[in-house]
């Protein structure tokens, strides 16, 4: 008897639960077919719909553009407001947003938030001409890692009047050019989930999973000047989960060492060290590589003639399982 | 002790020991909890941190070793091990295990390496203990002719280049920049926690490296209360131009002064050290510094977060994402039942708005208005929880008097005390009260702000027309978490959401500003 009472309301909750989860899954179904009849359905007559079902629809139809703009043009631009009453320009933004994708997935796309504090309205014409056209970045998401600074200063700067040299020269001021510089962001943003991209699949090539922070705090102790008798550690970690002494060299370790994944650093289970330098066109600039007599510069070459690209990393590791640098 | 002791310019040795009698042994080993302090021990009695941190030690085979009453030396690491286990099984008090530690096991004294340890265990475990001042790494022109050369290098906004850090790299050149009469032990270690690597610095002013440097005629005197302000802490924050730097600890100005410009001479070599031939930076205030890391991690460090505060945290914020590929709106429309707990409530509000009266309805509503308002202020930002507090703001408004409102509503507001004088007579108060102020407690912070005024010289072309009164108006917000209490008092009510200025919302991520045209002077929220 005991056992039976006990049961009955565990299963009540077990029923409970699941009916919860259905009715769950039920109503995110009931969104999609929403907004797969708005998105499909146009109202001949819009005078027999209801108004509400006609703002579902416009919404809709409107969101449906917006994604296909983002799909096909990677850098959309989308009109914002600044809710600070006291915000430059009435608060008006001119957002930019930054498209990134990676192995057939949207990221996060980055934002650039712009206004306009300059210039005065109902000044002079060139006040007007001021307040109207330049802009300034205003808030972003974009990470450290991307000079967004030094881009904005070079393709936004302020309309700060500049002697021209020569004293008759009407003074001239400095010109923005929004084109240019949402060009060399995105140029840069792509590049730098690249550098990322490769790096994950040359990592996934020599069977290097795992936990990625575990990794990078591993890298970090690496790269700092540790006292002595971490060292001996160190070496038995590797030697742990490598193989010992026999068998070919072993990629233990592929790492990023700087902010912009521009360098990477690749370890073998032998000690022999690589590092690349990839520029922010995507091409191998340089390649060292130290083996057990020192600097190996005839391994270096070969593979800076066999590798041109940071695309083709991933498949030079998957080929031969370590880059062999000895 | 190493038979000759000369001066050299090179940097403490980790090994390096100094006396238990010493007050800073005691005293840092005394500011830890009985369980770290015996799981720090533990640590040392390690394998792998023997050449460091070696205990005192009798071999027992010897028949003449010295027996002592009250801690007999252990004659092996793994017995200290054991004992030193169970200490940690059983309850007692802090005092039996730092005397254990100073007046047996490790008599001999204790090496730097060890007090760094302590001393970072102690920073883990009180992560407000120190105040941090974020600055931002900026590259510097290079100078093209040797006249530019002289002058004050500029700061070069165009450049591309994200500087980088190599720690041992840093350390050499650091090392460098330090005066030979001036000895330093560095030891960096990797936050548990966050991403952040924290460079302990510890500086004895003594011209030794060896044994002497700790000892009374080896030049250092040192007293305990000296320690905090010859320990500076440097946090270097992943993936990201910024430099934490921990401020001196010291209070009022007695011990100041000497330790003081130990402490200056390390941070004026900071930015040196992480300059390269042809790659020079400097260090650029960023108006902010509090005791909370996270805080720090979040506003300067490597994500999407640094410029995209307050309401704005939504382009940001991971979970807002839409994917261009998903159809459903975004916000769709309401179904019927959107989810459990939404319904019940609905319902008890439903069946509730029978019963009230008119007043509580509106009260209701307004109050859910305000709720509203300050979601779209403060966006997920600011909430009391998320542990990302600053403990103090300091806002200093310049904006001149608004004359237009004070016409309107002089009557009402008796008690605003103001000269009701001609702009003349406003002027000459506004030149005045300044001085006046600088006498004052806050007076460091009208001279960051004067600082900064050089520094930025985009601002300087917008100049409030004189002859109008400007009151000279502070604002200092103190609290655990000032944000998230002025977003409960939008919450409530006390602030009128949308009418409050944007720095209030800590959109710009500074602790200390300057207002004018009702923003914080000189773009601090955009990152550039």
């Amino acid at each position: 008897m005991p056992a039976e009472s006990f049961s009955e309301p565990s299963a009540l909750d077990d029923e409970i639960t699941s009916l919860k989860r259905r009715a769950k899954q039920l109503r995110a179904d009931i969104k999609t077919h929403v907004s797969t009849l708005a998105s499909a359905y146009a109202p001949e007559d819009q005078e027999d719909v209801p108004t509400g079902l006609l703002d579902v629809i416009s919404q809709q139809q409107a969101h449906v553009q917006e994604s296909l703009w983002r799909i096909g043009a990677g850098v959309t631009a989308f009109r914002a407001k600044d809710p600070d009453p006291r915000a430059v320009d009435g608060g008006a933004i001119l957002g930019i947003r930054l498209e990134i994708m990676r192995s057939g997935r949207f990221l996060q796309p980055y934002v650039v938030l712009l206004n306009r504090p300059y210039g005065a309205k109902g000044g002079s014409e060139a006040d007007e001409y001021v307040a109207k056209t330049y802009l300034r970045v205003h808030r972003h998401t974009v990470p450290n890692c991307i000079p967004l600074g030094g881009l904005a200063a070079r393709y936004l700067p302020p309309p700060t009047v500049t002697a021209t040299g020569d004293e008759d020269a009407p003074a001239k001021r400095k010109i923005q050019d929004l084109t240019l510089f949402v060009k060399e962001l995105r140029q840069r943003l792509v590049a730098y989930h690249n550098r990322l991209g490769a790096v994950a699949d040359m990592r996934k090539a020599a069977g290097l999973g795992g936990d990625e922070k575990k990794r990078k705090r591993k890298r970090n102790e690496d790269t700092t000047t540790r006292e002595p008798p971490q060292e001996p550690s160190e070496e038995d970690e590797s030697q742990e989960d490598g193989i010992n002494d026999s068998g070919p060299p072993r990629i233990v370790e592929i790492s990023l060492a700087d902010a912009e994944a521009q360098q990477i650093k690749i370890d073998w289970n032998n000690g022999d060290v690589c590092r690349l330098v990839i520029d922010t066109g995507g091409k191998v600039e340089k390649c060292v590589m130290y083996g057990a007599q020192g600097r190996d510069m005839p391994a270096a070459r070969e593979f800076l003639q066999r590798i041109t690209r940071v695309e083709g990393l991933p498949e030079s590791i998957r080929r031969k399982r370590g880059l062999e640098p000895a | 002790m190493a038979p000759i002791s000369i001066p050299t310019s090179s940097r403490l040795p980790s090994s390096l020991r100094l006396e238990a009698t010493n007050p800073i042994v005691s005293k840092t080993l005394s500011r830890l909890s009985r369980p770290s302090l015996i799981s720090i021990v533990l640590d040392w009695l390690d394998e792998n941190n023997q050449a460091l941190s070696a205990p005192y030690l009798v071999d027992t085979d010897e028949e003449d070793y010295p027996e002592d009453g009250l801690y007999p030396p252990a004659s092996s690491v793994g017995e200290l091990r054991e004992i030193y286990s169970d200490l940690q099984a059983r309850k007692g008090s802090k005092r039996e295990v730092v005397d254990r530690i100073i007046e047996g096991d490790w008599r001999d004294g204790l090496s730097l390496y060890q007090l760094a340890m302590v001393d970072l265990q102690y920073l883990y475990d009180h992560p407000t203990s120190q105040k941090w001042s974020a600055y931002r790494i900026v590259p510097l022109r290079t100078p093209s002719s040797s006249t530019e050369a002289e002058a004050h290098p500029k700061v070069n906004k165009e450049s591309l280049t994200v500087p980088r850090f190599h720690p041992s790299t840093f350390l050499q050149q650091l090392q460098a920049q330090v005066l030979p009469d001036v000895k330093a032990h560095y030891n960096f270690d990797r936050h548990k926690s966050l991403p952040i690597l924290i460079l302990r610095i510890f500086i004895l002013d003594s011209p030794y490296n060896t044994d002497l440097a700790a000892t009374r005629h080896g030049g250092d005197r040192i007293s305990a209360n000296s320690d905090s302000s010859r320990t500076v802490y440097i946090a270097f924050p992943d993936a990201s131009p910024h430099i934490f730097i921990s401020k001196s600890q010291t209070v009022g100005p007695a011990a100041s002064g000497e330790s003081k410009s130990l402490r200056s001479l390390i941070v004026e070599g900071i930015p040196k050290a992480l300059s390269r031939p042809r790659e020079r930076y400097t260090l650029k205030s960023t108006s902010l510094s509090t005791r909370n890391l996270t805080e720090l991690i979040h506003r300067r460090g490597s994500g999407r977060t640094n410029a995209a505060g307050g309401g704005w945290s939504v382009y940001a914020d991971p979970k807002k994402k839409v994917s261009p590929l998903n159809t459903v709106l975004p916000t769709p429309p309401a179904s019927e039942g959107d989810d459990g707990v939404g319904t019940g409530a609905k319902e008890v509000e439903f069946s509730r708005k029978r019963a009230v009266s008119p007043a509580t309805e509106r009260e209701e509503r307004a109050a859910k208005r305000a709720k509203r308002v300050a979601q779209a202020r403060f966006g997920d930002t600011a909430k009391v929880d998320d542990g990302k507090g600053v403990e103090r703001v300091d806002i200093v408004i310049e904006d001149p008097f608004r004359m237009e409102t004070r016409r309107e509503t002089a009557p009402d507001h008796g008690n605003l005390t103001f000269p009701r004088s001609s702009d003349g007579e406003g002027s000459d108060g506004e030149r005045d009260r300044p001085r006046e102020s600088r006498a004052g407690r806050r007076s460091n912070v009208q001279e960051i702000l004067n600082q900064e005024r050089d520094e930025d010289d985009i601002d300087q072309e917008v100049e409030v027309p004189e002859g109008r009164w400007r009151p000279n108006v502070r604002l200092t917000f103190h609290g655990t978490h000032v944000f998230a209490g002025i977003r409960q008092l939008v919450e409530q009510g006390v602030i009128d959401g949308e009418r409050m200025p944007g720095w209030m919302t800590g959109e710009e991520g500074v602790t200390i500003g300057a207002v004018r045209h009702g923003r914080i002077r000189g773009h601090k929220g955009s990152g550039i």
